[in-house]
Formats: structure tokens, C-alpha cells, sequence
């Protein structure tokens, strides 16, 4: 079943962003200058290995933290300059948000229609009218059996729960749809029934970008960015991954050529007249040239 | 938002109860300030108002005057006149029962009835349905205007029968008016005490100080009789005597009554009219303890609804803590900030909403119990605007209380919400800290330093605020102490100890505990002691006041006849002793002089101090060996010889001699002559005692007489009283003589009088049986010029000095105070009757003491041996009333406060434990799962607990004693004017260690099941996703 929004998908530009976790004493440098487009509509899969900046990113996207430094915009919204009524009115109406762990995103005292509406309970007026029925929220995340409207979260099963929660992030009819690690912890059969409702609220015309550690996740996606060290390091399109110049140049190599070039090995590059650019590393590990 | 506020409240059953909880005893504690205060006022009102006595129960509005004035009028146009008077004033009379109306004259005590033995003075009246409340023991009522009823025993006394003709003289000088009554009926009182006899004195047969005759009343047909004899010049009165309806008075009226009794005064006088009540007196007695119960109830009660705020502020600053993540969610799906402070507060705003009326009910509900079980009968709760004001206030309290608990949370982004540790709140908590310690430190210094004179009920909010200043240190030190002891755990690796310190390091909810489990502590400790004193000193008040566990006070027409009876009644001086107790003033305050049986004082009496042995102690000082009195049967026969008379006029041998009544009696024996003389002469009409022996001048003689007499036999009858003359220790001048030229001296040959003097009053050598002064224990300074002085004379038993020498003192004197005397009764009376009649003098006041085991029917005993019982007060009934007075009722409220505290407490550890264990169970599953023993982690957790609650409960307990120490001598513990001594600080007793073993076990069980709480939650199970 497929629900049509009248809202715009929404994109997201980053350009440059930056984020630091000041704690006690000293400052993570979590973000070092992200550059990333999302087209609205798309359907993306942020990877990479824990503390890369995955997290971190989608909270950025959805106004949870503010950038240190760098342009990073959600549809019409500048989040660097947002205050917080605006990105109060974003997540509102324009973003919605899965947390990792579905239980996170639920009231569990609240049946499943009434968790949706309570996530609906902030939508402006105008947009009300075609704000999407929880039954029919339900139906798109696959939440069909009898009595599951009114079942408390804790009567669902893990992977009902979780899409559940997508219901509930998709609820405000928002045009970007944000869910960080949505198929952790779940089997095979409740992960596929989870990334089916994700592809469905793909479907309705949502940007989707979706936190993962699961490769398969990121094959479900049109378009996977790897993140690694708080930069894009990897792009994936259709099964396949390409290495992504930075605005100043960088290129960040895979895991597998790492291995055979540790970090600090020195290297000349060389363009070849196709086009190809030659990497040459030189005898020793750094201290010649 | 109201469907998932309330499945928000069902999902937190057990914390929303606590909420709920908390705001039903603030609201209680709230409405129970006012509610308790009007209880107690309306209490102590009414106590007073049951004190009054019978005849001063009465409000007696009346005009005196001659044939000119109203009083001669038709009494019912006085009577239409004063309806209409109260008709304007319907407090006033709404009060008041159905009026006696009365008519007489005894024309300030000129007025009397001739033809009897003797005359005596009279009261002439005509009363309104007199006869219905006489008991005729021959003759009937009068009905015509030439007839009249007289008392029974006055008739007997003046020597008056049935159908004599009784003269009445109005003693007017100028208009001199009689006229005669035929005696138609001989009546008693059928009841003293009942109400219609109102405050007049109609039945007041006796003598007075000059020992002139005092005939009960006479009543006569009607008005005009008394008019009639009292004639056109005599002042007469006709009043109107309305009983007082004692139970109807309410605390709401009181100053309305008050107001309208002064205008209602204001207006008689202006008509000539008058107006006798104890009222205004009675309303004002009880102000002093109205207002200290004023003031003290909302300073204890206040601490307490502070107390629930704040411990609601823990709860509700828990509780939204832990619905954290649910918040977050709210702001993540754009909640404005509006809804989501609605979310956020919505469920304890609306169980404190709920909670209100619960509270209310609750608070009038304990009111009503205590006035139930320990005011005065017939006090009830009275809901008034002050009810609801408080009852609004404290709803209004919690709402904030509840809203700056949730605070912090609200204002928390989502990722902080999302955290399972909160953020750390840094300074502001030290300058929240800071702000409280001064705050408590200036009360306690204000609280102790209060100057004399002003009001000290702020020193019940002293130990609160030093409990607050203590609760703050110890948590600020505890948390610097476990923060050293964190490092140094790890240092040496004991898990244990470093697992325990670090949470009491790091959480802040351990820190509010500190503070509230050593406020609360402190208040208990400090009520139970303070309760533990308050009934110590009622006690020794209780004491003071009365000398013995019951007292009787008693009519008797003389000590003597009252010592007699006693002393039959209870031959062995086991139960009973007689008292007697006069009150006069000297320099401006009461002194009073208090006579018992000595004898029986160790057995009987209870003083301030003194032990069984003590008592016995002071028995002998108060009655020491005296020579036996010489005891006649009427005659008096005296063998003396004179020598060395020079004087122009016969100088006579005189006796004096005390009867068995009270009477002393001067019998001339007859005119000396050189040599030997005999004299045989009737001195008394029955038995006597004889006084003394002396020389007197002719009457009306002044010149110079001396001689030199020595009496060397005397004899009663067949009785030789001779060996008494002889003995120097039997004999002694008599004092006052002084140096008058009079010696006194005595040996083989017998009793020596030498005068050469100008005296003129008789020269008396008194007979030692007789004590030349009387032993006394004082309190206070001597009533003399010289206040230290050991020998003084001061008015007794007849209002004439007697002479006292002080033979030790003490602090207080059972029913004399810390200004009196204490001294023999016996020895008193005989002493005074030497000086005049000690009859009916209105400032001495004739008891008998009693002991717990007295029997039951001791006043029938006594009214049998003549003496009647008039009232009664016991130790029992005297701490009734103290526990009733505004000090006694403000502990007794602490008390509770601080049970309640303690409760809350108690409640806040159970509480703390459960918000935390959500967190906690996930901290102790991940230490499970990291390695750490079970053992380990169960002894941190309960050690953690030991600590949080052990160490401020020491402390709690160690501030309430402090507080103890330092505050109670400045709290009145029995009287709201003060009392008389200062607080004997006894802390022995059951309170303080029951409190503390309460105390003990309550926080011993919360512990417990806040270990068991969190050793429960402390499954591996938490670490999987999603489980909270």
C-alpha cells in the first residue's frame, strides 16, 4: 500500500561540517568536514565502523546538535543558523526520526495508533488534513494482524516494534524520514520486514537515510556513503563503491588497500593520460621521497 | 493530552501513588495550621468557659437606688428595658439563659435583724421563685407582705421560732427605718450549686472580722416588701441574674461579644443601670494562649508543608528524570515548548489536582480526631475562609514544587534526555546550598538571641533550620569525603568501597536524601524530647500547683473544726490532710501563706523536690516540740502571791484563755493584793486552752504599775495544773509586748511576772504551748522590708500579722508558687485565734489533700464529719487541662510533624530507590557482565545505603538534641504566659528513645527494601536492547 504526501521530499547539503563533543577537559573532533548531497527523494545508507560520525551526522540532519563549523542544510532550513523553534517546527513537519532501539521511540504505555498520534500531535494545522491515519501507517509499515492497533509495544515483537517505530517516525507526514541502526539486534525475517517498510515509506516519496553497520541494509538503499574518521570516505551505487575526491583533495583509500598501506606511507600520484591516476608508493615507510 | 497523561499515570502506578500521596499530606498538613489552630482556641474557649464557677457563671445587670431611682420601679419595666437592651446585641443574648429577677438591700452591710440573741447583719430579698429552690424544714413560704423566711441555722444561731416577729433596721444614719416581719418559715438551700443562686451571697451565715454576727438572707413575698422595709432613702437593687450558657460562646463571636458587652455597658451606665460579669476577664485569659497557639501552629506546621514540597520536588524531580527518554521523544517530534511542559508536568499536576480534596478531607479529618481525643468535649473542626486560603496555597505549592522539580528536566535537549546518567548541575547547586545554610544559620541565631519579652515562638523554627544547616554541611561533606574515598579504593583495588563512594560521589539524589533524611530525623528528635519535657514539667507544674493528687476544697467554719474532721475521717494521716491557704498581695504581686497538717505531709503531699524524706524533713522543721497545752474544763483556779503593788487603781489577775470554737477570751480572775491571793473563776463556757497568765491595769489608767507576782498553783476543777509553772522553757512574754517593763521568768517556786511599766495594754506571760513564731519554709523574698529576713510578721489565717520565722526555703511551694510561706496548720491557727477570729475571711481558702488512694467516698466521710466538699481537683484532671493549653498542643503538632517527616522520609529512600532503578539495575547488570561478584555488588549497594541513611540519621538525632539543648529553655512547656520556673530539662523518659527506635526501624526496613530493589533489578537481561 503506498500513501502519497503532498509535502516535497526533502534533500540535505552538507558542505564542510564540523563537529566537536566538548567533554571535560578536552575536545572529539566527531565531524572533520563533511561534504554530502542527498537528493530529495533519495533513499540513502550511512556506514562505517562505531565512532566514525555516522550518529552524529543524522543528528545534525535532525537538529539535535548543532554544527561547530560547516554549512549543513535540510531542505529549506539552515541548521547552522536555526534557532530552536525552527528546528522545533522542523522536526514537527519535516523531519522524522528513528532513534536506534525501537523501545527509545515509543511511549509504552500507549497502544500502537495512540503512539503514532502522539507523534502527530505537533503537526500544524494546515498540514493536518493530509497528515496520514495511524491505520493507515500501520498498513504501510506491514502492521496488519488484528489487534495490533491497540497492542502495547510491549505485546509486538522485536521487529514489529521496530517498525512500529518507523510508523511512528514517518507519522507527521515528513518529506525526510532519519533512522540510526533500525535493524539491529533483529533476525533475518523481522530485518527484511523492516527494510520493507522503510523501501514503502521510500515508496510514498520520502527522502530515507538509514544509520547502519549492516552491509545488506546499504544494498537495500540506492546510494550508501561511508564514513570513516568524521569524513566521507566511500560512496556505493548500485553495488558498487567509489572512492570520493574531497574539496581539498583528500581521498580516503579502502580498508583492504590500508592494509597494504598503513596510515603515514608515503605516496606519489601520478595522472595517466586516460585519465587513471597512478598511486606509487615509495621504498620504505615515509621518509623518503 | 489528558488520555496519555492518566495511561502515563496508571503505566507509574507506584510513583504516581507516591506523588499522590505526598500532595494529599501537603494539602493536610496545609489545611491542618488553620483548622487545628480555631480547634484549639475553640478548645481552650471553652475549657475556660467550663472553669468558671457556678456563680460567676452569671451576668447579673442591675440599678441601684433610692424611691427616686428605677430600683423602685415596677421591676418588670426593668426587665422590658434590659430585654430591649439585648435585643440589640443578640450575641449577647443568645448566650444567656432565662433570667432571675431579684430585689433587696442590705444597705452595705447596715442593715440588720433585731430580736433575736444578738443582731446580726441581713439581706432583705425578694426573688423570683425563691421558695421553689428552698427546702423548708418547718414553716412555708411567704405570701403576704408581713411575712418572712429565714435560714434554719440562722434562726437556731439569733435564737428566732417560728411565728416570732422578726425586726429588720435599715441602718441608715439620718433615716433611720424598721419594721417588723412575722418568721413564717425556716428553710435550707435545696442546692448551692445550682444556677439560680447566681453570684449572691444569700447564704453567707458566720462572723465577720469584728466578730459580728452575719445572718443568711431573709426572703420576703415581693418587691415592694423589700422596699417597704428597706424605706424611701435606702439604697435597694433590683437586677436581673442570667445564667451563662457556657457551651454556646464560639471563638468567631468571641470578639463580637466582647465589643457588644463594653457598648452594652457604655449603654446601661448612661440609663443609670449596671452590668457584673467575669466575661471580659474569662475571653481575655484565654488570649494569651489563643495567640500563642497562633503563632506556634503555622511555625510548626509551615516546616512541614515545606518539608512535603520539597520531598515532592525529589519525587517529581525523580520521576521526570525518569521519564526522560519519554520527553526526549516529545521534543523529537517538535513538541513546542508549551506541550511539552504539559506532557512533562501534566501527570503530577493532575495527581496533586486529584489529590486536593483528598488532603482536605484528610486534614479536617485529624483535626476532628484530635479534638475527639484530646480537646475539650464538644470542640469540632470548623471549615472557614482561612481553610481554603491555606488548603489553595499548598495545592499552589506543590504545583511548584512539582513544576521546578520537573524543570531541569524539561529543559534538557534530547540528547542529554537520552543519557542515562544526567548531566552534572554544577555551581548552581552550591549557590542553592549556600542561599538555604544562611538563611537557616540567621533563623537559629534570630530564633536564640531573642530578647526578653518578645514573642519566642520563632524558636520553633530553630531546630528546623539547624537541621536544614546540618542536613546541607553533611551532604556537601559527604560528598567531598566519599569523593577522597573513591580514589582511594581504587587505589588499594576494593571494589567494594570504591563501587559504594562513587555513587554516593556522583549522584545528586543521594545528596537531597542527606538533607532530608537529617531534616527529618532532627524534627522527631527534637519533638520527642521536647514532648518528653513538656510532660516532665506539666507534671512537676501539675505539683506546684496542687500538693497532693487530689484536693478538695471544702466549707468549714473554722481550721480548727476542719482539722478535727480530718483528722477523724483519717486517723492514721495516711490519705488526708487538711490545708488552708490565704492570698494577699505585698508589693504589687501575690504572696500567699499555706498551712497543712505537717504531720501528715510526707504522706500526703507531693512538692516540687522533695522526696518522701525531704517531706519529712520539712514536717519537722514546720512543727517543733512544743510543751503540751494546758487544757481546761471551764474553771480556773490560781494560788499567786504579790508583792510590790504601787498603783493607784486595784491591779487584776487576768487569764486568757482559747475556746474549742476560735475564740480567745480574756477572763479578769480578780484584783491583787499584797500576800498570797486565790482565785476561782469560770473562764470559759466549756473547754479551753489557757494562753497565758498576766497583770491588768484599772481601765482607762495610764500611770505607772508595778508588782511582782508569782503564780504558784493552778488548777482546773480536780485537775492540778501546777506542774507547768515551774518549768522556765513553758513561759515567755508575750510578743509584742517588747521591752515594756514586763519580765517573765519561772522555777521551783512557780510562774514569776515582775512589771514596772507604762504599758497599758495587759501584761501576758504567755504559755509556750502557744509558739512564739511560726516555723516556716519561704519562696521567694520575705514579704518585709528586709527581704532576706528570717523573722518577719505577715497576715495568716484572720488578716492580722502573724509572726514567721523562716526555717528554709525552696524554689516553689505547692499551691503557694515562688512567692508564699508554708507552714503548720495547726500551729497557724492557734497562733492567729490568739489574735482574733479566724472565721469567714474570704482570702483564705480551707482544703483537704488527699492521695490516689484515698477512698472514693472521702467526701461523704467528710460531709458527715461536717465538712463540705464544694469542689474538686486531682492531678489527672489538672494535666488534662495543661495538655489542652496552647504549649501542649503546639508539641503535641510537632510531634506529629515530625512523625510525619520522618514518614516522608522513610517514604523518600523506598522512593529514590525505585526512580533509580532503572538506571541502576542497568549499571549493576553491566557490572555483572563486566566480571564483578554478585557479592561485591550486593555489599556496594547496601553499604551504599548504610552510609546515605545512617550517617544523617546520627547526625539528625545529634541536631534535635543540640536543638533540645539550646531551644527548649526558651519554650513555655506548660503555660503560654510562662512558667513559673524555668524547664526542669529531664531528658529521661519513653519519648526520645521511642522516637528513636521508630526512627530506627523504619529507615532499617526502607533500607532494606531499597538493597533488595536494586539487587533485584540487576539483570543481565537490562543490557538487551530496548529494556529500561
Amino acid at each position: 500500500m503506498s500513501i502519497a504526501i503532498v509535502r516535497d521530499p526533502i534533500g540535505v547539503t552538507c558542505r564542510g561540517l564540523v563537529y566537536i563533543y566538548r567533554l571535560d577537559g578536552y575536545d572529539v573532533v566527531a565531524l572533520s568536514g563533511v561534504d554530502l548531497d542527498v537528493a530529495p527523494g533519495e533513499s540513502l545508507a550511512l556506514v562505517g565502523p562505531s565512532g566514525s560520525g555516522k550518529s552524529t551526522l543524522m543528528g545534525l540532519m535532525a537538529g539535535l546538535l548543532r554544527p561547530s563549523a560547516g554549512r549543513l542544510s535540510v531542505g529549506p532550513h539552515d541548521l547552522a543558523k536555526a534557532g530552536p523553534m525552527e528546528l522545533q517546527r522542523m522536526r514537527a513537519n519535516d523531519v522524522g526520526v528513528v532513534l536506534q532501539g525501537a523501545s527509545r521511540n515509543l511511549l509504552p504505555y500507549l497502544g500502537a495508533e495512540d503512539n503514532i498520534r502522539f507523534a502527530q500531535r505537533e503537526v500544524p494545522r494546515e498540514y493536518r488534513t493530509d497528515m496520514p491515519a495511524a491505520r493507515e501507517l500501520l498498513d504501510l509499515v506491514g502492521l496488519t494482524g488484528s489487534g495490533v492497533a491497540s497492542s502495547l509495544p510491549k505485546r509486538l515483537s522485536p521487529g514489529e516494534r521496530q517498525r512500529l517505530a518507523v510508523a511512528v517516525g514517518a507519522a507527521s507526514g515528513a518529506g525526510l524520514l532519519l533512522a540510526d541502526e533500525p535493524t539491529s539486534q533483529l533476525d533475518t525475517h523481522a530485518r527484511d520486514e523492516v527494510l520493507a517498510a522503510l523501501e514503502a515509506v521510500h515508496a510514498t516519496g520520502r527522502t530515507v537515510i538509514v544509520v547502519t553497520h549492516d552491509p545488506e541494509v546499504g544494498e537495500r538503499m540506492h546510494r550508501t556513503v561511508t564514513i570513516r574518521d568524521g569524513r566521507v570516505g566511500a560512496e556505493g551505487r548500485r553495488g558498487e563503491d567509489y572512492l570520493i575526491v574531497g574539496r581539498d583533495g583528500s581521498v580516503h583509500l579502502p580498508q583492504e588497500l590500508l592494509e597494504l598501506h598503513p596510515p603515514g606511507t608515503l605516496m606519489r600520484a601520478e595522472a595517466e593520460p586516460d585519465g587513471t591516476i597512478r598511486l606509487i608508493p615509495t621504498i620504505g615507510t615515509g621518509s623518503e621521497t | 493530552m489528558s488520555n496519555v497523561t492518566f495511561r502515563g499515570i496508571r503505566h507509574r502506578a507506584g510513583r504516581s501513588a507516591v506523588v499522590f500521596t505526598l500532595a494529599i499530606v501537603a494539602v493536610a498538613a496545609a489545611v491542618l495550621a488553620p483548622a487545628y489552630t480555631a480547634a484549639a482556641q475553640q478548645s481552650m474557649l471553652t475549657d475556660e468557659m467550663r472553669a468558671m464557677s457556678t456563680p460567676t457563671a452569671t451576668v447579673t445587670l442591675y440599678t441601684v437606688g433610692d424611691e427616686t431611682g428605677e430600683a423602685y420601679r415596677d421591676p418588670a419595666e426593668f426587665r422590658a428595658a434590659i430585654t430591649a437592651e439585648l435585643a440589640k446585641r443578640p450575641k449577647i443574648a443568645e448566650m444567656l439563659g432565662d433570667p432571675v429577677g431579684y430585689t433587696d438591700f442590705n444597705n452595705s452591710g447596715r442593715a440588720a435583724i433585731t430580736g433575736g440573741s444578738e443582731n446580726a447583719q441581713v439581706l432583705v430579698s425578694s426573688r423570683d421563685a425563691v421558695c421553689a429552690h428552698l427546702t423548708f424544714t418547718s414553716g412555708h413560704c411567704p405570701t403576704g407582705p408581713g411575712e418572712v423566711t429565714m435560714s434554719a441555722r440562722s434562726a437556731k444561731a439569733l435564737g428566732f421560732v417560728l411565728g416570732q416577729s422578726v425586726t429588720v433596721v435599715n441602718g441608715q444614719p439620718g433615716h433611720p427605718y424598721q419594721g417588723s416581719l412575722t418568721l413564717v418559715g425556716l428553710h435550707e438551700a435545696t442546692d448551692l450549686k445550682d444556677p439560680y443562686w447566681g453570684p449572691n451571697p444569700y447564704f453567707s451565715f458566720g462572723r465577720d472580722e469584728q466578730d459580728k454576727m452575719i445572718s443568711d438572707a431573709v426572703f420576703v413575698a415581693g418587691p415592694e416588701v423589700v422596699r417597704a422595709f428597706g424605706g424611701p432613702k435606702i439604697p435597694i437593687t433590683t437586677g436581673l441574674e442570667y445564667p451563662v450558657l457556657r457551651e454556646v460562646p464560639r471563638l468567631a463571636d468571641v470578639e463580637t461579644i466582647q465589643d457588644a458587652l463594653a457598648d452594652l455597658k457604655t449603654a446601661l451606665l448612661a440609663e443609670g443601670r449596671n452590668i457584673d460579669t467575669v466575661l471580659p476577664g474569662v475571653f481575655g485569659g484565654v488570649r494569651a494562649d489563643n495567640d500563642a497557639v497562633a503563632a506556634a501552629v503555622p511555625v510548626v506546621s509551615i516546616p512541614l508543608i515545606l518539608l512535603c514540597w520539597f520531598v515532592l520536588f525529589l519525587v517529581v524531580a525523580n520521576l521526570t528524570a525518569g521519564r526522560g527518554p519519554e520527553i526526549a521523544l516529545a521534543k523529537l517530534r517538535g513538541y513546542q515548548r508549551g506541550g511539552t511542559v504539559r506532557f512533562g508536568l501534566g501527570e503530577p499536576l493532575w495527581l496533586i489536582a486529584l489529590a486536593a480534596p483528598f488532603g482536605f478531607l484528610l486534614g479536617l479529618g485529624l483535626v476532628e480526631g484530635t479534638a475527639s481525643l484530646v480537646l475539650a468535649g464538644g470542640t469540632h473542626v470548623r471549615i472557614d475562609a482561612d481553610v481554603f486560603v491555606y488548603a489553595l496555597t499548598a495545592i499552589a505549592g506543590a504545583a511548584v514544587a512539582a513544576t521546578i522539580g520537573a524543570w531541569r528536566t524539561l529543559s534538557l535537549g534530547v540528547p542529554d534526555l537520552l543519557r542515562r546518567v544526567p548531566p552534572r548541575k554544577g555551581w548552581r547547586v552550591g549557590i542553592v546550598d549556600g542561599v538555604l545554610a544562611a538563611v537557616a544559620a540567621i533563623a537559629v541565631y534570630q530564633a536564640v538571641e531573642a530578647k526578653p519579652g518578645e514573642s519566642r515562638t520563632l524558636v520553633l523554627l530553630a531546630p528546623p533550620m539547624l537541621a536544614l544547616l546540618v542536613g546541607i554541611a553533611t551532604a556537601r561533606l559527604l560528598a567531598i569525603f566519599a569523593k577522597g574515598r573513591v580514589g582511594a579504593a581504587g587505589t588499594r583495588g576494593r571494589a567494594t568501597a570504591m563501587l559504594t563512594w562513587t555513587q554516593i560521589a556522583r549522584r545528586p539524589a543521594m545528596r537531597q536524601l542527606v538533607v532530608l533524611v537529617t531534616v527529618a530525623v532532627s524534627l522527631l528528635s527534637f519533638a520527642a524530647i521536647a514532648w518528653q519535657m513538656g510532660e516532665h514539667n506539666r507534671e512537676l507544674a501539675a505539683e506546684d500547683a496542687l500538693g497532693a493528687d487530689t484536693v478538695y476544697t471544702v466549707t468549714t467554719k473554722d481550721p480548727v473544726a476542719l482539722i478535727n474532721a480530718v483528722t477523724s475521717v483519717d486517723p492514721q494521716g495516711t490519705y488526708a490532710m487538711a490545708a488552708a491557704r490565704a492570698l494577699s498581695r505585698y508589693n504589687d504581686a501575690t504572696f500567699s501563706v499555706i498551712g497543712v497538717q505537717s504531720d501528715r505531709l510526707a504522706a500526703v503531699g507531693r512538692w516540687r523536690d522533695h522526696d518522701r524524706a525531704a517531706l519529712e524533713d520539712v514536717a519537722r522543721q514546720l512543727r517543733p516540740g512544743l510543751p503540751d497545752p494546758v487544757r481546761l474544763n471551764g474553771s480556773l483556779t490560781i494560788e499567786a502571791t504579790a508583792s510590790g503593788l504601787s498603783s493607784q487603781r486595784p491591779i487584776k489577775l487576768v487569764a486568757t484563755v482559747l475556746t474549742d470554737g476560735d475564740r480567745t477570751i480574756t477572763a479578769r480572775l480578780g484584783d491583787l493584793v499584797e500576800g498570797r491571793n486565790t482565785f476561782t473563776s469560770t473562764v470559759c463556757p466549756g473547754p479551753c486552752r489557757l494562753v497565758g497568765l498576766g497583770l491588768s491595769r484599772f481601765p482607762g489608767s495610764s500611770d505607772e504599775i508595778s508588782a511582782t507576782v508569782t503564780v504558784s498553783g493552778m488548777a482546773s476543777g480536780d485537775t492540778d495544773l501546777s506542774a507547768t509553772l515551774g518549768d522556765p522553757a513553758n513561759w515567755r512574754r508575750l510578743a509584742g509586748l517588747g521591752d515594756s517593763g514586763f519580765l517573765v521568768s519561772a522555777d521551783g517556786t512557780g510562774l514569776r511576772m515582775q512589771a514596772r511599766s507604762v504599758e497599758t495594754r495587759d501584761l501576758i506571760a504567755e504559755h509556750a504551748s502557744i509558739p512564739a513564731d511560726l516555723p516556716a519554709v519561704i519562696a521567694g523574698e520575705a514579704p518585709a522590708d528586709d527581704k532576706a529576713a528570717a523573722d518577719f510578721a505577715y497576715p495568716g489565717l484572720n488578716g492580722v500579722p502573724q509572726p514567721f520565722h523562716v526555717t528554709g526555703s525552696a524554689r516553689i511551694l505547692p499551691q503557694g508558687g515562688t512567692r508564699g510561706l508554708f507552714t503548720d496548720l495547726g500551729l497557724l491557727t492557734t497562733q492567729a485565734t490568739t489574735l482574733g477570729s479566724v472565721s469567714n475571711l474570704s482570702t483564705v481558702v480551707y482544703q483537704v489533700w488527699a492521695t490516689a488512694d484515698a477512698p472514693a467516698d472521702l467526701p461523704q466521710r467528710l460531709a458527715a464529719a461536717g465538712i463540705d466538699v464544694t469542689g474538686t481537683d486531682s492531678m489527672t484532671a489538672y494535666l488534662d487541662r495543661v495538655g489542652r493549653r496552647a504549649p501542649a498542643l503546639s508539641l503535641r503538632l510537632y510531634l506529629l510533624a515530625g512523625g510525619a517527616a520522618v514518614l516522608l522520609a522513610v517514604g523518600s529512600v523506598l522512593f529514590t530507590a525505585q526512580a533509580a532503578s532503572a538506571a541502576r539495575g542497568y549499571e549493576v547488570a553491566a557490572l555483572r557482565v563486566a566480571g564483578v561478584p554478585r557479592k561485591v555488588l550486593r555489599r556496594s549497594v547496601a553499604y551504599e545505603y548504610v552510609i546515605v541513611v545512617g550517617v544523617p540519621l546520627l547526625l539528625g538525632v545529634a541536631s534535635g538534641a543540640v536543638a533540645s539543648k539550646l531551644m527548649i529553655p526558651l519554650i513555655p512547656l506548660v503555660s503560654a504566659e510562662g512558667d513559673s520556673l524555668p524547664p526542669d530539662l529531664v531528658w529521661t523518659g519513653p519519648w526520645p528513645p521511642a522516637a528513636v527506635a521508630v526512627t530506627l526501624f523504619g529507615f532499617a526496613a526502607a533500607v532494606g527494601v531499597a538493597v533488595r530493589t536494586l539487587r533485584r533489578v540487576g539483570r543481565a537481561s537490562r543490557l538487551r536492547e530496548g529494556e529500561q
